[in-house]
């Protein structure tokens, strides 16, 4: 592991992160609602970066990870009266078996193949949950408020509902995330899915089985995306088809392109900005999606790696 | 020993390899000669397990390697540098040379022998490889290859590009690999430095081989060269 590197992003990524434990102190009720929700995107945003940043695998079908961990979760807790613990242990589980065998799949093809794959049993998935309405609720999805109960930390007792909770918990996600991510990433392990990225054949040629590395990434990618999904059911409280939709899949792939893909902190930039940049727009102009897209444009122009490779290419050389 | 035995090998519908049969003993540089398009590097990529083997075999001593997936034949002591180098170009030199360490679990007295092979690659170790010299670049991936402890080096044009002086150093390097007992399988445009370095030339041609020659006899009587390669060596 390059200790270097990791002694610098230890210390960068939590600076950033002290940073955003100290804003919650200060920020007004909306904007502390939206950072929340910006931490848990950007969650999201990481695991999709984790297969398209370091394997190069685009894909257009992470929305199934995240709605199937936000589905298993919501249904297990409807269901099967589980507590939101075992809700969530249930969602890991359950993404992971989904990515998995997706990815056995899914990792014969590569390229544009790959793509199309992925838009296929993203969009399979989405029509099945709409398919099975009667146990999925279909497009009107459900609330789980009045099945969450609350819950004691230090002898007070606390709602998932409530802003304070919502905030930390997605702050604690973001943080394990970018642990994880950057130990992984700096380990020798990492260093093979790189020289995956960069040449695919040459890492096989090493004698390395290319095929395994690839699925390992994909099957975090997708267990960070379903946890993330689950995450956001439990402290939205709200379970729906919008998450298993196309546009949720192609959203982490701006975030991601945004801040820079390849980038551990990268995709949170991203999201952080086009969340923001959509919330400004939108509220000048309902056409506020030309605007977005004539923005991004420029910033693509201006940052060709997107922010955080941007700077990692000029002055943060470290930055995993 | 390196056996190839009636190999014949394709790409998709197109069969490039005929019948090939060929033998490298450790410690043996084997030189292969002959046009573009003669299927040199289809051979090497064969050995790799990159091409589809039709028919024959290719085996090192009791290993069958044409049954073997291409990841794991590095592992039985199969070195490849591929033509136009293929580093990693973001990972710095000592990460690509520590991707070969990993496969065979190699300690760092391999690591220490690889930069006694390549002094220059010392200074370079903490560069993006993607920054080097084309020079430079091939003695990283000579250097990777070697971190597997090959038994037998497959080398594909390594002086493809470089200057006269870099193609010396990476003759001398494969000179010193002879020593080592290291059998090379030496792919290569530079016809003098060849014949100076291999211990036997085989001419291919249409996929098959055609003549198999003593570099001396060569030296002496060009016309084979004329004939499978098209010019005259000063030797």
């Amino acid at each position: 592991m390059r200790k270097n590197s990791l002694n610098h992003s230890l210390l960068f990524q939590g600076g950033i992160l002290m940073l955003l434990f100290l804003l919650q102190f200060i920020l007004p009720t909306y904007h502390h609602s939206s950072v929340s929700k910006i931490m848990l995107l950007a969650s999201y945003a990481i695991g999709y970066n984790f297969l398209l940043g370091y394997t190069g695998l685009m894909s257009l079908g992470h929305a199934m990870f995240f709605s199937s961990g936000m589905y298993s979760m919501g249904l297990g807790i409807y269901y099967l009266e589980l507590s939101p613990l075992n809700g969530v242990i249930f969602s890991a589980s359950f993404s992971l078996m989904v990515s998995l065998i997706f990815g056995l799949f899914a990792l014969r093809t590569s390229g544009v193949s790959f793509l199309i794959v992925t838009l296929m049993f993203g969009q399979t998935f989405y029509l099945s949950i709409l398919y099975f309405n009667e146990f999925t609720f279909g497009h009107d999805g459900f609330s789980l408020a009045k099945y969450l109960g609350s819950f004691v930390i230090f002898g007070k007792e606390y709602l998932f509902s409530n802003p304070d909770i919502r905030y930390n918990f997605a702050l604690l996600l973001l943080t394990s995330y970018l642990l994880i991510t950057t130990f992984i990433l700096l380990s020798p392990v990492g260093r093979i899915l790189i020289a995956i990225r960069e040449n695919e054949s040459r890492t096989q040629l090493l004698g390395y089985n290319v095929f395994y590395y690839k699925l390992f990434a994909l099957v975090l990618s997708g267990t960070f995306s379903g946890v993330a999904g689950a995450m956001h059911g439990l402290l939205f409280s709200y379970i729906g088809t919008t998450f298993a939709e196309i546009h949720h899949s192609i959203s982490p792939l701006l975030w991601t392109l945004l801040g820079g893909a390849g980038t551990v902190i990268g995709p949170l930039f991203g999201t952080g900005i086009m969340y923001y940049l959509i919330d400004f727009i939108s509220e000048i102009t309902k056409n506020y999606l030309l605007v977005v897209g004539i923005v991004l444009i420029l910033m693509i122009i201006w940052f060709p790696l997107g922010i955080m490779g941007s700077v990692r290419r000029k002055w943060l050389k470290w930055l995993p | 020993m390196l056996k190839i035995n009636n190999l014949s090998s394709r790409y998709a519908q197109v069969k490039v390899l005929n019948k090939v049969t060929l033998k490298v003993k450790e410690g043996e540089i084997l030189g292969l000669l002959g046009r573009n398009g003669a299927g040199k590097s289809t051979l090497l990529k064969s050995i790799m397990g990159l091409v589809e083997v039709v028919s024959g075999s290719i085996s090192l001593d009791e290993n069958i390697l044409s049954e073997q997936q291409a990841h794991n034949i590095p592992k039985y002591g199969i070195g490849y540098v591929p033509q136009g180098r293929r580093l990693f170009p973001e990972l710095m030199v000592e990460e690509n040379l520590k991707m070969g360490l990993l496969v065979r679990d190699s300690s760092t007295d391999v690591l220490d022998w690889v930069l006694s092979l390549f002094p220059l690659l010392k200074s370079r170790m903490k560069q993006k490889s993607g920054t080097l010299s084309g020079g430079e670049q091939q003695m990283v991936a000579t250097a990777r290859a070697l971190c597997l402890q090959p038994k037998y080096l497959l080398m594909d044009e390594p002086s493809e590009g470089l200057m006269p002086s870099m193609t010396e150093t990476i003759l001398e390097t494969v000179e010193k690999l002879k020593t080592e007992n290291v059998g090379i399988l030496l792919v290569e445009q530079k016809i003098e430095g060849t014949l100076r370095v291999s211990d036997r030339i085989v001419f291919m041609e249409n996929g098959s081989i055609s003549e198999e020659s003593d570099p001396q006899k060569l030296a002496e009587n060009p016309e084979s060269l004329m004939k499978y390669v098209g010019v005259k060596a000063r030797y």
